[in-house]
C-alpha cells in the first residue's frame, strides 16, 4: 500500500514536470487510463480529483473543462473497451488519436462558450502541434507507466 | 454510455455555473492544484539554477579582467547617469512642492520567479506560472513588470504561487499615454506573437512609430508611469474612426525569468501613485569600486 501510494505520488511529480517542459500536454491522461485498467474505483476516485485539480487549478479558464476531458477520457475508454483488448497497445495507441482529437474539440467548444476570439488563438503550428504531442505521448507514457508498475508490484512482493 | 456522457455534461453545466456565480471552485482549485504544482516545481527549478550557477561562475572565470575593465567603464556612465536623474528628481520635488501638487507614494515592490509558462491542457491564454502567492503579496489584478516594462497583470493566486496573465493576451487591457505626444488610448493583446493594438486614440494625433507608451494610471490599477510599449506603426485612414495603432510589448515575454510584483499602498488608487523604478532598490549592489569612483569624481569636481 505504502509503495502504491509512492508510485502514485512519483507518477503525479513526474507528470507535472513533463507539463512544464511540454506546454499544452496533458501528462497525467495514462495515469488515468492505467488506474481505469486496473478497475480499483477508489485509486481512480482519488488520482481523478487530483488531476482535475491540478489541471484546474494551473490552467487558465474558469472552472470546469477538465470535467468533460476527464469524462470524455473515461467515455472513450470504456466504448474502446467493447470493441479492443483494454491493455492491448494498439487499442491505446487509437484511443490516443480519438483522445486527441476529442480534446481540440472540446477546447474550441469551450473557446466559443466564453466568447474568445477566434483571431487570439496560438499561431497554428503551435496549436496544431500540442495536439499532435498529446497524441504522441499517450502511448509511451502509458507503456512507461505500466511496466514501472510492474517492476514495483513484483518487487513489493 | 448516453447517460454517463448527460451526467458528465451535467457536472460540467452545474460546476461551470457554481463557479461563475461564486468563484469557489476556482478558488479551491487555486489553493490545491496550482500550490501542489508548485511545490512539485519548486526543488527541481532551485537544483537547476544552482547547478546553472556552479557552470557560469566557472565559465565566467576566463574573461573576468576584461569584463571587469568594460563593467568599470559602464559603472562609470551608470553612476553619472543616475547623479543626473537624482538630481532631477530632487528638482521635480521642489516644483511640485511649488506648485501645491500632492506627493506622490511609492509603490511597493515584491520580486518572483517564473517557475512555468503556459501549463497544462487548460493554460489556454497566455500566461505564466509565479513562484509567489498572495501571502507575498501578489493579489488578483496586481500590475507585474520587468527592468524593461510592463508583463501583465496577477489572474489568480494560491498561498505560494500565481498565474500572471500576459499583455499579449486578448482579454488583457491597459490605460496607457504616449510619452512624447501625450495621447491616451487602451493597449491590448491581439494573440500570441502578433503586435499589441492601442484603441480609442483621438483622430488627428500626433503618435509616431517609435514613441514610447506609458501606463496612465487612469484604470486605477496599473500605476502612472511604467514603460508598456513602443509604437510600431500607426495608420490614419479616411474613413476610420479611430487610427489603427499596433505597438511591441517591452519586456521580452519569451524570456521571462525573474518579474517585480507591484503592491500598492493600502486605500490608494493607481492615477494617484507613480511608478518609480529605481527609488527603493539599489541598482548598483555590492561594488567595492563604486564609493572609490564617487570619491574621485567628488575630488574632480573640487579641484575644478
Amino acid at each position: 500500500m505504502p509503495g502504491n501510494i509512492l508510485w502514485w505520488a512519483g507518477y503525479i511529480a513526474a507528470g507535472i514536470w513533463l507539463q512544464k517542459l511540454a506546454p499544452g500536454l496533458d501528462a497525467l491522461v495514462p495515469g488515468l487510463i492505467v488506474c481505469l485498467q486496473e478497475g480499483n474505483r477508489q485509486q481512480t476516485t482519488l488520482f481523478l480529483l487530483l488531476c482535475i485539480l491540478i489541471q484546474e487549478g494551473a490552467g487558465s479558464l474558469p472552472f470546469g473543462q477538465s470535467i468533460i476531458w476527464y469524462g470524455t477520457v473515461m467515455a472513450f475508454y470504456h466504448i474502446g473497451g467493447w470493441f479492443f483488448m483494454a491493455g492491448n497497445f494498439v487499442f491505446i495507441l487509437i484511443l490516443s488519436l480519438a483522445l486527441s482529437l476529442a480534446r481540440l474539440l472540446i477546447f474550441l467548444g469551450m473557446w466559443l462558450l466564453q466568447s474568445l476570439p477566434l483571431s487570439a488563438l496560438a499561431p497554428p503550428s503551435d496549436f496544431v502541434g500540442s495536439y499532435i504531442l498529446q497524441a504522441a505521448c499517450i502511448p509511451p507514457l502509458w507503456l512507461l507507466a505500466v511496466k514501472t508498475r510492474r517492476r514495483a508490484e513484483s518487487n513489493a512482493n | 454510455m448516453l447517460i454517463f456522457f448527460g451526467l458528465v455534461l451535467l457536472c460540467f453545466l452545474a460546476f461551470y455555473t457554481l463557479d461563475a456565480r461564486t468563484g469557489r471552485l476556482s478558488r479551491l482549485a487555486g489553493m490545491g492544484g496550482l500550490e501542489l504544482t508548485r511545490q512539485v516545481l519548486s526543488p527541481g527549478i532551485w537544483l537547476k539554477d544552482r547547478f546553472m550557477q556552479l557552470v557560469r561562475n566557472y565559465l565566467a572565470l576566463a574573461g573576468t579582467a576584461e569584463e571587469n575593465v568594460r563593467l568599470t567603464e559602464k559603472l562609470s556612465l551608470a553612476l553619472q547617469s543616475v547623479e543626473h536623474s537624482r538630481e532631477e528628481g530632487r528638482e521635480l520635488g521642489r516644483l511640485r512642492l511649488l506648485l501645491d501638487l500632492p506627493p506622490l507614494s511609492p509603490w511597493e515592490k515584491t520580486g518572483a520567479r517564473v517557475i512555468a509558462g503556459k501549463f497544462g491542457p487548460q493554460a489556454v491564454l497566455n500566461s505564466v506560472m509565479l513562484n509567489k502567492g498572495f501571502l507575498g503579496g501578489a493579489l488578483p489584478g496586481s500590475p507585474v513588470v520587468t527592468a524593461q516594462g510592463l508583463v501583465g497583470r496577477v489572474l489568480y493566486t494560491a498561498p505560494h504561487s500565481a498565474t500572471v496573465l500576459l499583455i499579449t493576451d486578448p482579454s488583457f487591457r491597459v490605460a496607457v499615454v504616449g510619452q512624447e505626444s501625450r495621447v491616451r488610448g487602451i493597449l491590448s493583446g491581439a494573440g500570441p506573437g502578433k503586435p499589441l493594438l492601442v484603441q480609442y486614440v483621438a483622430p488627428n494625433t500626433n503618435m509616431r512609430p517609435g514613441e514610447l507608451l506609458i501606463c496612465s494610471g487612469i484604470d486605477g490599477i496599473t500605476p502612472r508611469g511604467v514603460p508598456a510599449a513602443r509604437v510600431s506603426s500607426v495608420l490614419y485612414g479616411k474613413d476610420m474612426l479611430f487610427p489603427e495603432i499596433s505597438s511591441a510589448p517591452l519586456a521580452d515575454l519569451s524570456r521571462l525569468e525573474e518579474v517585480l510584483v507591484l503592491i500598492p499602498p493600502k486605500g490608494a488608487r493607481a492615477d494617484e501613485l507613480l511608478y518609480e523604478p529605481f527609488k527603493d532598490i539599489d541598482i548598483l549592489p555590492d561594488v567595492p569600486e563604486l564609493d572609490q569612483l564617487a570619491d574621485e569624481e567628488n575630488a574632480a569636481e573640487t579641484e575644478n
